[in-house]
């Protein structure tokens, strides 16, 4: 809680970076390649003191640490966990389905849980999938998690990509998670994931989807990072869409200036309603995102730029967690109670809040250097190819 | 042979013509050194040296860019070899864009909101 306020996070991604679940598709290293990015992340948009070494990052880390660190070492009260279908990447899909049932099973109150079926599959596939998630976790899953393309097989790939507001391959699916009790659509946006097509990142699908399904919400995960324009009119137009600010919430420490800009922009065509706390963990620590959010206010110039009123304590609770306990439809009393006095507000009570990554780094314990320089080192081509 | 001096003018004006893929796929193609992302070229006896920068730790299309760069420089007359690559410590921001397309850029965003004639926080009317 901050200030007696819900603290919900949107995405926090118990991710499998091991080396052996790291993929290679006709000798493109697709998994080293997503590793090296968000370690570069980790490295490049954080403090030196929230860093960590590659060995203890390119992990399978597990609900136990990942519970620990959100629950004992931040102020977050709840965590929302998409189960991820990157499996061009990473064998399990990056986040297994298995770590929704032990999240559920382990602290159920603490999670909330998105499923993962993938259109790409086909979309008699997808609802199998859809449908075997919601048997497992019958009446606990909030939301879906999608992504709109995937990487090429080859250096010279086919586009494999779909649109939200396909009706004939994607509709359906929404339409089941609609009979099945699910409140939200999470569809990765903003960020390309390549090597692939760069269309299915926009956000221009968003809208017939959002028109055509009122009664689901649509998170446009990693708005602000590109199409900020585009995506400030998606939520000015629609009541059912947000901005999930994965990713983006990271601005906060690496580029303020631009942190503010598009928080601005968002909040002048969306207003504050339409904007979900992300911390992104494990490539950001959500406790130092939370204390300089504690602290941000809007520049005169910003205000008057936009046309805005100073940003009030209100406003910050609706973002960190109250928008998203309305769109789950939770009741913030209940959810609050339901966690009040387990074993993390137990030991949080006795110890005060202990020190980033510190579970993370006793489950882990380093053998490499500590911080072994910029995440970046492995970002040219696997094959070059091209030139000299 | 032609000088360092003028490979690294044919150079500069090559970057000139590779594209951000984001900006065309928004519409608005922009190019790499318009964005602000080239942070240094240099060429010495006809090895050029490409510094790239890109706007988020978490962008996947350098590779695509690095080959675009190779591709347009490679060709040019004296250039024995290109090398490209990434700088990761620049933190981009809008200031790196140069002024000139900034104002084209905001120019183009007011056209595009004006064009779709949303009116902010419109949802509130739908409820």
């Amino acid at each position: 809680m901050i200030d007696g306020k819900l603290v919900i996070d949107a995405v926090v991604h118990p991710f499998n970076l091991s080396v052996e679940n790291q993929r290679v598709n006709n000798g493109q290293a697709h998994g080293k390649v997503v590793v090296d990015n968000l370690w570069g992340g980790l490295h490049q948009w954080n403090p030196p003191s929230l860093r960590m070494p590659r060995d203890i990052y390119e992990v399978d880390q597990s609900i136990d640490v990942v519970s620990q660190t959100m629950f004992l070492e931040t102020d977050v009260d709840i965590a929302v966990n998409h189960a991820l279908p990157l499996h061009r990447f990473l064998r399990d899909g990056g986040v297994s389905v298995e770590k929704n049932l032990e999240a559920s099973e382990r602290y159920g109150d603490r999670w909330l849980l998105y499923a993962s079926a993938d259109p790409m599959d086909g979309l008699e596939q997808a609802l199998r999938d859809l449908e075997a998630q919601n048997a497992q976790l019958p009446g606990r899953l909030t939301g879906l998690k999608l992504y709109p393309s995937r990487p090429h097989l080859t250096r010279r790939g086919l586009d494999e990509s779909y649109r939200l507001d396909d009706e004939k391959t994607v509709f359906p699916l929404f339409e089941r998670c609609l009979d099945l009790g699910l409140r939200s659509i999470a569809i990765h946006k903003a960020v390309p994931i390549g090597p692939s097509p760069l269309a299915p990142f926009k956000v221009g699908d968003i809208d017939v989807a959002a028109g055509a399904f009122p009664d689901l919400a649509f998170e446009i995960v990693h708005g602000g990072m590109a199409f900020v324009e585009e995506t400030a009119q998606a939520i000015a137009r629609y009541p059912n869409v947000y901005v999930n600010l994965e990713t983006t919430f990271m601005l906060i420490y690496s580029a303020p200036g631009l942190f503010e800009e598009v928080l601005a922009t968002f909040v002048r065509w969306g207003g504050y309603e339409k904007l979900l706390f992300s911390s992104g963990m494990s490539y950001a620590h959500p406790q130092h995102q939370l204390d300089l959010f504690r602290r941000f206010q809007f520049s005169q110039t910003t205000l008057e730029r936009f046309g805005l009123e100073q940003i009030t304590g209100e406003d910050k609770s609706l973002i960190l967690g109250l928008n998203f306990a309305r769109l789950a439809g939770l009741d913030v009393e209940t959810t609050l109670s339901a966690v009040a006095d387990d074993e993390f507000a137990r030991v949080r009570r006795e110890n005060g809040l202990a020190e980033p990554w510190s579970h993370w780094r006793k489950a882990y314990p380093s053998d490499g250097p500590d911080d072994v320089g910029p995440g970046f080192a492995h970002l040219a081509p696997v094959d070059p190819g091209v030139g000299a | 042979m032609t000088s360092d001096s003028a490979i690294l003018a044919q150079v500069r004006e090559a970057l000139d013509d590779v594209l951000d893929p984001c900006s065309v796929g928004v519409g608005n193609p922009t190019s790499i050194v318009e964005l602000g992302l080239v942070e240094d070229i240099t060429c010495t006896d006809g090895q050029v040296r490409v510094v790239l920068c890109v706007t988020a730790p978490v962008c996947l299309m350098v590779a695509p860019m690095f080959e675009a760069i190779r591709d347009a420089t490679s060709a040019i007359d004296g250039v024995g070899s290109v090398e490209v690559n990434l700088d990761p410590t620049v933190v981009w921001t809008t200031a790196r864009v140069h002024p000139e397309h900034a104002e084209r850029l905001a120019r183009w965003n007011e056209a595009r909101r004006a064009a779709a004639a949303v009116e902010p926080q419109a949802w509130r009317a739908v409820l």
